[in-house]
């Protein structure tokens, strides 16, 4: 399984912008074919296989670097797979007979979400690596897709200076959240059947409460609500030191990405009038990549959170550029890109422009994730 | 690169074939006789080749130069935009392209041209022929035959086909099924499923997915319900929706529903700017809903027993929109040849 093979293309230098760029290092995992789990040596450009039965979705490694948790689908159905790069083991995770899918690693690395279930039929599970128990969260409530993990503190701040007189049940929702030790985010199914909808909800073990609801309360600022529930979130990402959330709704109209802060309010960073989606926040949390189709095709792009401005990353005539990831230092993206005919894995250093195929392959190679503190 | 291409008809400078001897395309990638073009007389015709190459129209008793010009594609594919001459008879035509150097390839059934589109049609929609191969092909090529020559003997203008269109998606299943399907009179949009994509050739004889084709002044959009998240189809499908987003009706086509689809999927088909209308097939011994149904409150979807069963769906398509013209059927009936509305 821990098959050898030299990417045909090491780093092809496509384009070469203005000042130095960075050197390319690290470690990238990717998929290939639809199924193989790969680990690319960017400077280098050696593929590592580290496992055939990847799907659906993209790897996602564990803060240290140590594990990747990744979709895997086999006879019994489609799981959780933790798997320690080191060595190669792996444990399986996830409700059997369901399709277990989103799987996210708490910030302290001990703990897994996931939702388990199709659609709105999906429930939030948590994963931990110690006792290797498998705990419902939110009672089990149905319709919880996607997880994020949400800093406690963010919690805690937006309580203070809130009015709980009226509603002592969520006051002492919030009370257990800000003094959990984790705290996750999570898209929720909403409406009716005949109008579904979604909200992002905070849920603890024990229960979920979608934040328009705690907005509704007077409990949170009304400038924090990131919709008033007549529009379709998704894409929830937590910012790396927890302080806010970025995620994409349809709210005005057309798909657009949010930033919410639960104290200072939610603001739309990329307003244009083309699909914008898919937020990735930099590792120093002060820029956000993310997809868009504003100059036709689906390109890449990184916007500054402070203040909304945009960048192009990836844009290409006639082909598709998707799936961003920050190297660890910032100073480059990965993604996967068209331009040559089949998907393959590129990297652009954000600087200087310089762009590299790190990939060649008939198949298709897509879904990049840089390890952590490897570049 | 844009340049233009003589448009001097090289009709007899080389021997035509159509596709590869295996039933694969050749040189013109689309349109083909599962992704045609429909155009009146003087219309444009977009293909896609893998060699830069001029286009001939061949149908109809007679060859047909038409002026092209094309650009490089990545992946060293060329898009050519053809113009048809305005005096184009209307009928069925294979697309000729002569490549400067080299064998000519024929795309058997790849344009149609219509004298006019008219404001309202019927539009037929059968899934899961599932043809099969070797000693399996007889009765579901046979049902496949029959459901075919009724399109050939019935009121619909078009039809979309959902996969699963072969049993097995190898290649001589899939050569198995365009042997029938060339016998249609009216043009065919076909959408794999599972089984069609089960050992990755799908693509090589009907060319990439998903795809937009026009109908008039509607669209249809053709997709596949199995796609990784992660790969191209999604990105594609925005863009595409975007294109068709003048259409009168734009209607999606792919093999299965399910309630569990790729969120990604799911919001650019029925939730950030929604396809009219969406039609699949529905899984054998799973009986469809007895009404159509609407994901997200906008998209009207509905589901289409096995063609390999004997079904056939009309839809009407007017200003009014596109309504199923037929009540729901009493059981589908056993009957090998049976075809009936649903």
């Amino acid at each position: 399984m821990m098959a050898l093979r030299i990417s045909l293309a090491v780093a092809v230098c496509l384009v070469g912008v203005g000042c130095r760029a960075v050197e390319l290092t690290g470690e990238v995992a990717f998929v290939s074919d639809g199924q193989r789990l790969c680990l690319l040596n960017a400077g280098r450009g050696t593929v590592r296989e580290l496992a055939s039965d990847a799907c659906g979705e993209a790897p996602v490694w564990s803060p240290d670097g140590e594990w990747i948790a990744y979709t895997s689908r086999d006879s019994e159905g489609t799981s959780i797979r933790l798997l320690a790069v080191h060595d190669g083991s792996s444990r399986k995770v996830g409700r059997p007979g369901m399709v277990n899918r989103a799987p996210r690693w708490s910030p302290d690395g001990k703990k897994v979400a996931y939702a388990a279930g199709s659609g709105v039929e999906a429930g939030i599970w948590v994963y931990d690596l110690e006792s290797g128990r498998e705990t419902p969260w939110a009672q089990g409530r149905p319709g919880l897709m996607r997880p994020a993990w949400l800093n406690p503190r963010v919690i805690y701040e937006a309580l203070v200076g809130g009015d709980f007189s009226e509603h002592p049940d969520l006051a002492a929702f919030l009370e257990a959240a800000a003094k959990s030790n984790a705290v996750l985010l999570a898209v929720g199914a909403t409406g009716s059947a005949e109008k579904p909808s979604s909200d992002i909800f905070i849920v603890i073990e024990d229960r979920a409460v979608a934040i328009p609801d705690l907005v509704a309360a007077g409990i949170i600022s009304e400038r924090a609500i990131p919709s008033s529930g007549a529009y379709v979130e998704w894409g929830v990402e937590q910012h790396p030191k927890g302080k806010k959330i970025a995620f994409e709704s349809n709210d005005g109209g057309d798909r657009e990405i949010f930033v919410l802060d639960f104290v200072k309010g939610t603001i739309d960073i990329t307003n244009h009038r083309a699909a914008d989606w898919n937020p990735v926040w930099s590792p120093d949390g002060k820029w956000v990549a993310f997809e868009s189709f504003r100059d036709g095709r689906c390109g890449v792009y990184r916007v500054y959170a402070g203040t909304v401005r945009v960048f192009p990353i990836a844009v290409t005539p006639d082909s598709d550029n998707w799936g961003p990831s920050w190297s660890p230092d910032g100073h480059w993206v990965a993604y996967t890109s068209t331009r040559t005919g089949n998907p393959e894995i590129f990297a652009t250093d954000i600087a200087s422009g310089m762009t590299k195929q790190l990939t060649d392959h008939l198949g298709d190679d897509i879904a990049p994730a840089w390890r952590p503190g490897r570049s | 690169m844009t340049r233009r291409i003589a448009a001097l008809a090289l009709l007899m400078a080389a021997t035509a074939s159509a596709r590869q001897p295996d039933g694969t395309l050749d040189v013109i990638v689309t349109p083909n006789s599962g992704q045609p073009a429909v155009v009146t007389p003087g219309g444009v015709v977009e293909a896609v080749l893998t060699q830069e190459a001029a286009l001939q129209l061949v149908g109809e008793g007679r060859t047909l130069a038409v002026a092209s010009e094309s650009r490089t594609l990545p992946g060293g594919r060329f898009a050519v935009r053809g113009t048809l001459p305005a005096d184009t008879p209307p009928g069925s035509y294979d697309l000729q392209a002569t490549p400067d150097s080299g064998r000519s390839d024929v795309s058997s059934r790849a344009v149609f041209v219509r004298a006019a589109f008219d404001e309202y049609y019927l539009l037929a929609h059968i899934a899961d022929t599932r043809v099969g191969a070797g000693e399996d092909a007889g009765a579901s090529l046979d049902m496949f035959r029959q459901t075919i020559d009724a399109l050939n003997d019935g009121p619909a203008s078009a039809v979309l086909i959902s996969g699963d269109l072969t049993a097995d998606g190898s290649a001589e299943a899939f050569r198995a099924f365009l042997g029938v399907l060339d016998t249609c009179r009216i043009p065919t949009f076909v959408t794999p499923g599972s089984r069609d994509q089960s050992q990755g050739i799908y693509s090589r004889f009907f060319g990439p997915v998903p795809y937009a084709a026009s109908f008039g002044e509607d669209a249809f959009l053709g997709f596949d319900t199995e796609a990784s998240p992660l790969g191209p189809q999604d990105a594609r499908l925005q863009v595409l929706r975007r294109e068709v987003k003048p259409a009168r009706w734009a209607i999606a086509f792919g093999h299965r529903y399910r309630a569990g689809m790729p969120m990604r999927t799911q919001l650019v088909l029925f939730v950030d700017d929604p396809v009219d209308h969406a039609l699949f097939g529905v899984s054998a011994g799973n009986p469809p809903p007895s009404a159509e149904f609407s994901p997200w409150g906008t998209t009207t979807v509905s589901l289409t027993r096995s063609a390999a069963k004997g079904f056939i769906k009309l839809l009407g398509v007017s200003l009014r929109g596109v309504q199923v013209r037929e009540p729901a059927p009493e059981a589908p009936s056993p009957d090998i040849g049976q075809t009936t509305g649903e």
